[in-house]
């Protein structure tokens, strides 16, 4: 069972004390904890089989390159993926400057409007901004409505207005759990698209941890997820690109060196025809793609659609607990939009406290071992439109529990009694 | 440590902060910001005749209690202090007018804000 004590258990750092509590994790947007399993796979490598890829012909040299092969095989059939549609990356921000520099850098021109949203994740905006100065394209920026939903009526009418060659969004906010809806932003890009293809980068660090992902059925351009969100180590992620994008070179290389050439003259260099190899210039990093490889296997097993189910469980019943307390009010969707609709809302719960900064209900919570977020969570234009000084956020993973969120609620009563308020 | 940096004195100091609000004829205003979590600070600060010290000194700003009674306790020091001696306070000095032992460094950072801006106030004077 998700969230159990034996679950739990497969997580050696979960059985940490802090300040004399047992460790309650609830910051599992900014990192997961990882297994056992996935600690061990990198021990393994390195005890095993180190030895530099697609380098040497020797045993160590073939074992480390099967392993790299292996587990890039096993993270992208994951996500749905082939392959060579995924480029491994350190991260998400990595993945997202990759399309800037591969793809937008080459193909956009002056004029042309890069579309993103008030909602977005620094990572999802500060590199269009800066593709904007290199290239000359303009950024427009889609809203949000009062409950921190997409305003898709205002990407229709950008759509309809703007000369658009890329729409870049979050999947799911880190700071709000929106989730959004990726079929409905596709329908009205194909309804607006004219001789010049629209493409769509969907920032997927807060939905691949939650949901299943499935590139082909997405049917976004670029996907862009963090290894270290979802129970792998940090130091790796990918970018998922369509395979008719690299293959007719729209998406081109971006780092350049070893590996990723076929042949390479003084007046000249050929790149590796071989999609796969094509984006790994230098050594990778082989151990943490072992370990996400490790990380995707044992979330496999777990089975993403009952983890999203059970995520949805744990919002819901965050929800219900914190709603209850009167100085708390929720940042984000708190109903769904029809009656009967579930909820369009993954990942995180996070809120305003009426008397109490968001650094010090933070340093409270820890001090009952519980960890939780305070800030801005790295999305400053949606915090700044709303008013909001910053923000407390708990946040789930497939070991959270109910028992955590009573946690919760228990550390928020001790703020009232520091506070008197 | 939370204990410590959560006693009455701290909080009462941060919700009736010293010398708080805009100074008029101030000769220099400042903000600061913590870009980790957005929390701001602006000082107001009236010079005295030579120039030498501060004379005066207003402020205003959003925050949690360590950011605000930190700037509370040294907006009331630093009036009349040269600016020599306000250059040379440091982190420890700023426990102790908080009277906390120690301090995490994300903390740190909310507890330094003030003193960041009232010495970038003097430097750009
Ligand atoms: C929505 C979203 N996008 C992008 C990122 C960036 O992830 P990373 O720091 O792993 O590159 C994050 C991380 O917080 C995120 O939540």
């Amino acid at each position: 069972m998700l969230g159990s004590q034996m679950l739990k258990s497969q997580f050696p750092i979960l059985s940490r004390y802090i300040n004399d509590k047992p460790l309650v994790y609830l910051d599992n947007a900014a990192t997961s904890q990882k297994p056992q399993g996935v600690i061990t796979a990198i021990s393994n490598y390195y005890t095993g089989h180190n030895a530099n890829v697609h380098r040497g012909v020797h045993r160590l040299s073939d074992e480390s390159t099967a392993v790299f092969e292996e587990s890039r095989n096993t993270i992208a059939k994951f996500f749905g993926a082939d392959s060579q549609e995924l480029i491994i990356t350190r991260n998400a921000t990595e993945a997202i400057n990759g399309v800037a520099y591969g793809w937008a850098d080459h193909i956009l021109k002056e004029g042309d409007v890069i579309v993103t949203s008030l909602m977005e994740h620094h990572a999802n905006f500060v590199v269009w901004q800066e593709v904007c100065k290199r290239t000359g394209a303009k950024l427009e920026l889609v809203g949000v409505d009062e409950n921190g939903r997409l305003r898709l009526d205002e990407l229709r009418q950008k759509l309809e207005i703007f000369p658009i060659k890329l729409v870049a969004l979050v999947h799911v906010s880190n700071a709000t759990g929106t989730v959004n809806s990726v079929k409905k932003i596709l329908q009205l890009i194909k309804q607006h698209q004219k001789d010049t293809p629209i493409r769509l980068l969907i920032d997927g660090a807060q939905s691949a941890p939650h949901m299943p992902i499935n590139f082909h059925q997405l049917g976004a351009d670029f996907y862009a997820f963090s290894g270290h969100k979802m129970l792998g180590p940090m130091g790796v992620g990918g970018l998922l690109v369509r395979k008719e994008l690299l293959e007719s070179g729209e998406m081109s290389p971006w780092l350049f060196g070893g590996g990723m050439i076929f042949s390479v003259l003084p007046a000249q260099t050929e790149f590796n025809p071989d999609l796969a190899e094509r984006f790994v210039a230098g050594t990778p990093d082989v151990a943490s793609v072992v370990g996400l490889a490790a990380a995707c296997e044992y979330l496999y097993q777990l089975d993403m659609r009952k983890i999203e189910q059970h995520d949805r469980e744990l919002v819901l019943y965050a929800l219900e607990k914190l709603q209850q307390i009167p100085e708390i009010k929720i940042i984000g969707p708190v109903k769904s939009l029809q009656t009967g609709q579930q909820l369009d809302r993954l990942g995180s719960v996070a809120f305003l406290h009426q008397a109490v900064h968001a650094h010090d209900v933070a340093q409270i919570l820890d001090s009952e071992g519980i960890a939780v977020r305070s800030g801005h969570h790295c999305t400053m234009p949606l915090h700044n439109y709303f008013g909001w000084q910053a923000t407390t956020r708990v946040s789930f993973q497939v070991y959270t529990s109910k028992n955590d969120i009573d946690s919760l609620v228990r550390g928020l009563e001790k703020i009232k009694q520091v506070f008197k308020s | 440590m939370t204990d410590d940096l959560y006693r009455e004195t701290i909080i009462t100091e941060a919700r009736h902060p010293q010398n708080y609000g805009p100074l008029e004829g101030a000769d220099i205003t400042q903000s600061q910001v913590n870009p980790s979590c957005g929390d701001s600070i602006e000082v107001y600060v009236k010079l005295d005749k030579e120039g030498q010290k501060i004379a005066d000194l207003g402020w205003e700003g959003k925050g949690c209690v360590v950011s605000m009674a930190s700037m509370s306790f040294l907006s009331a020091k630093v009036k009349g202090m040269s600016f020599v001696k306000i250059n040379q306070l440091t982190t420890d000095d700023l426990k102790q007018m908080l009277g906390v032992e120690e301090i995490t460094l994300s903390r740190e950072k909310c507890m330094m804000m003030g003193l960041m801006a009232i010495q970038k106030a003097l430097r750009d004077k």
